[in-house]
């Protein structure tokens, strides 16, 4: 179907995310300015202003009341998803690059960058129920890996964090002590930045997408490397149909590698592969920057991306793709 | 004498010690002050056993053929040889020596000179000034600057000490010759200063070869070539001698002893690739800092390796025209490599800083290239070529000069020469290479490496040269001279008569550019002529038909005289030729034969291809077929077109392709994106009618060469035969390919299926997984039992609702029936 292309950022975006009912696609810019959209036409439902910096990334949360939105103005706020009023705003010392909610609901993980003599760092939070009770302290803070942690998601029933980033290691910590539990093997893991990670619905495995032109589908609970997908372009995003055994990889040229020739050098497009045959199956394209981000609606019936443009493009699947047979 | 310890010992010995011999890195092994483990020092080993280098006088020269004086001309006669020699060189205190008979108190007639030893060389004696290090994978790589002796230590081990840190290491026996270096190499401390140390060292067997260079006395030499012959006055007409050559003379033996005849042992069958069972191409590649050799296999729909060597070579590799040799160029020289299992080395050819290699047609001969850099920046750069023999390995010839009398003609001057310099003729014979000079054209014959009939011939302002690929004819072309006095000119010459065959006059021209057709049947020379105003120039052809009597020359002019000239191509071994015309972004593509049905004599336009996005033809090693190309600016266009029927057979893409090579039999085409754009970088194999078998990525993708092939003993008849009764043996191999193609599915499925199995098993596990978390999820969220909505499922309900009911008459009207 026509894809539908949805302006309203100004500059490139950074994170896509569906609330659980896949009714509301929630999108971060560079624009200071989280937006949120009805995820079945395109329309733009509110934005949720306060932040003074990009935004990097945002969670909601099961019950879709709460939004978190980590940015690079060093804080992590809460939302109201519904008024759009913020709720609490941590701070920090240094940007913000990711936020995750437990199972739960109940802890946030939020990775930090590292700035001027601040090394990055992995922090747990607790979310209390009633927005009056938030308070500011850390339950776990870790800190360890070199270079920005591009992202950290919780593992089954919260009791490991993983967490990926420009040292291209994948790591599994524990929750509750921070211990380093497991590692990526540097043979067969990821050669460069590990740029994005996306887990599977039940969280049983996730795939990570690199800078060095290829996507790792791994154990969850053992970091098993199960698949690998290679590509010809640096992976910006990934994600995973929860309906099909489908991958999607995003990504292309580096914004300030891209030549002004020819827009099909970038290869700017959503590439589709088989998540057990590792093959390509399909491509969408349309963008015209690389693209920074990608979701899966969770009815696995449409996927939206965003780009380096500054469009978010809402792609309804036609029924033959939901009979390709290979 | 250190004791001899072999390399099995010292295995033994470690495994005594429970240490693993192969996991050891030498060079983290420091011996502590004085201690040297019984093997002595270099410094020893140096005044123990001098023997084993050249005596050491290699700066002293002899001078004969002084005058004989007596006692009180003594003095005088000292300080003339003094003079003179002091030009050259400082003479070591006490270094001249003038012997006097003691019986008539006279001179002998001769004296010893000894130069001082340069400066700037490190080490006296025997020492070594070059090595070249090589661990198994890389040949030529030197690991560093060895200031000390190597000796070997009986036969065991080549002791060894670098220059930066004082470093151990041991080298197996058998695993190294030595090698004296030629004799003119120079000594260059930048060059190794640049060279890594570390790397090569950790791996454990290594071999080396030395390059001694102990009589490099760059004075003594100088001051020999100089003075021998020179006249001190008409009696006395100097004879200079090197010191060690007297010794070196003596020691010939008087009577002729027959030289020992060798065994014969059998080369390796350098062929052996030709006799694939499947009748594969190979080809290499060169990416990262890996060089590869691949089978191109086709009917697997991929490539199987053959070889591959990292650090193979330092800059790039070439196939030699026949496809026998691989060779690879490296600092010190180049090499070529071959065989029939393993690319193994077969001849090195030392050339200091080879830039630019070249084989002969028949690939007897190498020429090799390098420029260096002069002393003083206002001078150009010095050049020197080498011509050596590919099967011995010998220097045949040698050429040196400035850069100036290499770059005439060509595009001449700024980018320096236009290689290749020397221009191979006379068809697969090698029999003569020629060289374009200033006003003169330089022709030389292999069997003496010297010009024919010992000159040059004389051509004013020649501007280029080509050969006939077949024959040996030179086609060359005179520019206009003294503002259109004397017109231009373009004449073949045949060689070693000399004879001018045919000449033709142009007026008006501007530049000229020389086509032969591979066969040497057809010469087209295309001709950019200046309009009437002088303001714009349009292009003709002139084609010349060698093997026809008197050589016709026909002129052809496009329909649209203004069309620019984008690419030209003749069919290989055909009567045919393409040429694109016209402007960007869409030229057009014109087709012409000179033999055309009844009319043999003439040359005449088969087909106008209008408006394709092409500048560049490709045609099938075996015509036909052609390959209408938009490289560059096209981004990659391609289209596959049959001659034979004039039709398109094929549009296709290869994004941002650079480069693209036909495989030496016509079936296969590679078209390819090297490293000069950053993405894409990689290659694609097509079959001859554009359908694409496969495609490799690879980073940093710099060469794809496809092997060539000798020429086929077929003759042409049989080969006739063959195309008749194709139907006939076409069969064998179609039912191969069939049985491949049945297997491969195969293979697929069953490949399919174990991932599609191995898949399922990681399913089942998680899913016992989320059951067994299933109740512990559910007290995470506050009792929230939901788990099932999870896992969507795209159900199709269909719901039918009633909305309404109603009931209508219609009134029927039978009367309008």
């Amino acid at each position: 179907m026509r894809p539908i292309l949805m302006k309203g950022h100004e500059r490139p975006l950074t994170f896509l995310k569906y609330n659980r009912d896949g009714d509301l696609l929630f999108s971060c810019a560079k624009d200071h300015t989280p937006t949120v959209w009805f995820a079945d036409n395109g329309e733009r439902l509110g934005t949720y202003r306060g932040h003074n910096g990009a935004v990097w990334t945002c969670d909601v949360s099961r019950d879709s009341m709460r939004l978190i939105t980590g940015s690079a103005d060093q804080t992590v706020k809460l939302w109201n998803v519904e008024t759009g009023a913020q709720l609490f705003t941590f701070n920090f010392d240094s940007p913000a690059r990711s936020v995750d909610f437990s199972v739960g609901d109940k802890l946030a993980v939020i990775t930090t960058d590292p700035f001027m003599e601040l090394t990055s760092a992995i922090h747990v939070k607790r979310i209390a129920r009633d927005p009056s009770q938030q308070t500011a302290e850390s339950a776990l803070v870790i800190k360890g890996p070199q270079g920005r942690i591009n992202r950290a998601i919780w593992g089954p029933l919260n009791r490991t964090i993983i967490s990926a980033g420009e040292d291209a290691i994948v790591r599994i910590w524990d929750s509750e002590t921070g211990k380093l539990l497991k590692e990526s093997d540097k043979e067969t893991g990821h050669k460069k930045t590990v740029t994005s990670l996306s887990k599977a619905v039940d969280g049983s495995h996730f795939v990570t997408g690199s800078l060095d032109k290829s996507a790792k589908l791994w154990d969850s609970r053992t970091l098993t490397l199960i698949k690998t997908y290679l590509t010809e372009r640096p992976v910006n995003a990934v994600t995973m149909s929860p309906l099909l055994d489908h991958v999607v990889l995003g990504g292309g040229q580096d914004a300030s590698h891209v030549t002004t020739t020819d827009h099909r050098a970038g290869k700017f497009e959503a590439k589709f592969y088989d998540k057990i045959l590792q093959e390509e199956i399909g491509g969408v394209k349309g963008h015209f920057g690389p693209i920074n981000a990608l979701a899966f609606n969770p009815d696995g019936k449409s996927f939206s991306s965003g780009g380096e443009d500054g469009y978010v493009r809402l792609h309804h699947f036609d029924p033959d793709y939901f009979n390709v047979k290979i | 004498m250190a004791e001899v310890i072999s390399m099995e010992d010292i295995r033994a010995t470690a495994s005594t010690l429970g240490i693993d011999v192969s996991n050891i890195d030498f060079d983290s092994i420091r011996l502590p002050p004085g201690e040297d483990f019984g093997i002595t020092s270099d410094d020893d080993l140096h005044e123990e056993d001098p023997l084993e280098y050249d005596s050491g006088f290699g700066n002293i020269i002899v001078v004969d053929n002084l005058p004989v004086v007596p006692r009180e001309k003594f003095e005088k006669l000292e300080g003339v040889v003094r003079k003179i020699y002091s030009q050259i060189g400082v003479i070591k205190e006490d270094g001249l020596w003038m012997p006097v008979d003691s019986d008539t108190q006279k001179t002998l007639g001769y004296c010893f000179i000894e130069y001082n030893t340069p400066q700037n060389l490190p080490c006296q004696g025997g020492c070594i000034l070059y090595t070249s290090f090589c661990a198994p994978d890389c040949d030529f790589q030197n690991i560093g600057y060895w200031q000390s002796t190597g000796k070997c230590l009986g036969n065991g081990f080549l002791l060894l000490r670098s220059n930066s840190e004082s470093k151990i290491a041991f080298f197996a026996q058998g695993q190294f010759s030595v090698v004296y270096g030629p004799p003119d190499t120079p000594y260059d401390e930048k060059l190794w200063n640049t060279i890594p140390l570390d790397n090569y060292c950790k791996n454990t067997t290594f071999y080396a070869s030395f390059y001694f260079r102990n009589l490099y006395y760059p004075e003594a030499e100088l001051a020999r070539e100089k003075t021998n012959g020179y006249k001190l006055d008409r009696a006395h007409i100097f004879a200079v001698n090197m010191f060690d050559d007297f010794d070196r003379f003596m020691k010939v033996p008087d009577e002729w002893a027959p030289p020992e005849t060798k065994p014969y042992t059998p080369g390796e069958n350098l062929q052996h690739w030709l006799t694939d069972e499947k009748a594969r191409d190979q080809f290499v590649i060169r990416a990262g800092s890996d060089t590869e050799v691949l089978w191109n296999d086709a009917r697997h729909l991929k490539p199987e390796p053959v070889y591959k060597r990292a650090y193979w070579t330092e800059s790039f590799v070439q196939w030699s025209p026949l496809g026998t040799y691989l060779a690879t160029v490296h600092r010190q020289g180049a090499a070529v490599w071959g065989g029939a299992t393993a690319f193994n080395r077969l001849m090195r050819y030392a050339h200091p800083q080879v830039k630019l290699i070249d084989f002969s047609p028949g690939e007897k001969y190498l020429v090799t290239y390098s420029s260096h850099e002069p002393s003083n920046p206002r001078d150009t750069h010095r050049v020197v070529l080498n011509v050596f023999d590919v099967r011995t390995g010998k220097v045949m010839r040698d050429f040196k000069g400035s850069m100036d009398e290499f770059s005439v003609g060509g595009a001449g001057g700024v980018s320096g020469v236009s290689w290749p310099v020397f221009r191979w003729g006379g068809g697969k014979e090698d029999k003569y290479f020629a060289r374009i000079g200033k006003n003169v054209i330089s022709v030389y014959e292999t069997e003496t490496f010297s010009l024919i009939d010992k000159k040059s011939l004389k051509v004013e302002n020649v501007m280029d040269l080509s050969w006939s690929p077949a024959d040996p004819i030179l086609a060359l072309f005179v520019p206009e001279l003294g503002g259109g006095n004397q017109p231009a000119r373009v004449s073949l010459v045949q060689i070693p008569s000399k004879e001018e065959l045919r000449q033709k006059n142009l007026f008006s021209v501007s530049d000229c550019k020389m086509y032969w057709q591979s066969n040497g049947d057809y010469l087209a020379v295309k001709v950019d002529r200046y309009t009437k105003t002088k303001k714009s120039t349009y292009t003709g052809f002139e084609l010349f038909r060698i093997k026809e009597r008197d050589i016709p020359i026909e002129v052809l002019e496009l329909e649209n005289k203004n069309d620019k000239i984008i690419a030209f191509a003749w069919e290989p071994k055909g009567h045919r030729f393409a040429v694109i015309h016209g402007d960007s972004p869409r030229p057009d593509v014109s087709f012409f034969t000179m033999r055309s049905g009844s009319n043999t004599g003439r040359v005449s336009k088969l087909t106008t291809l209008k408006g394709k996005q092409a500048n560049a033809l490709f045609w099938s090693p075996a015509g036909r077929y052609i390959i209408l190309a938009g490289l560059k600016g096209f981004n990659g266009q391609l289209e596959f077109y049959n001659v034979d029927e004039l039709e398109t057979m094929a549009t296709a893409e290869h994004f941002m392709a650079t480069d693209i090579e036909w495989d030496p039999t016509g079936r296969y085409v590679a078209t390819s994106v090297t490293s000069v754009h950053e993405m894409e970088n990689g290659f694609n194999i097509w079959s001859f009618n554009g359908k694409l078998l496969y495609r490799i990525l690879k980073d940093h993708f710099f060469q794809f060469l496809w092997r060539p092939r000798p020429p086929s003993f077929l003759s042409p008849e049989k080969e006739e035969e063959i195309a008749k009764n194709l139907k006939k043996y076409s069969k064998k191999y179609e039912a191969e390919d069939q049985d491949v193609s049945m297997l491969l599915s195969e293979q697929d499925r069953e490949k399919r299926k174990m991932l599609k199995d191995e898949w399922e098993r990681w399913v089942n596990d998680w899913k016992r997984w989320h059951e067994e978390e299933k109740a512990e999820r559910q007290r995470l969220r506050d009792g929230e039992a939901s788990d099932e909505e999870e896992e969507y499922e795209a159900k199709e309900v269909e719901v039918e609702e009633l909305l309404d009911v109603s009931e209508e008459v219609l009134s029927f009207d039978l009367d309008q029936e």
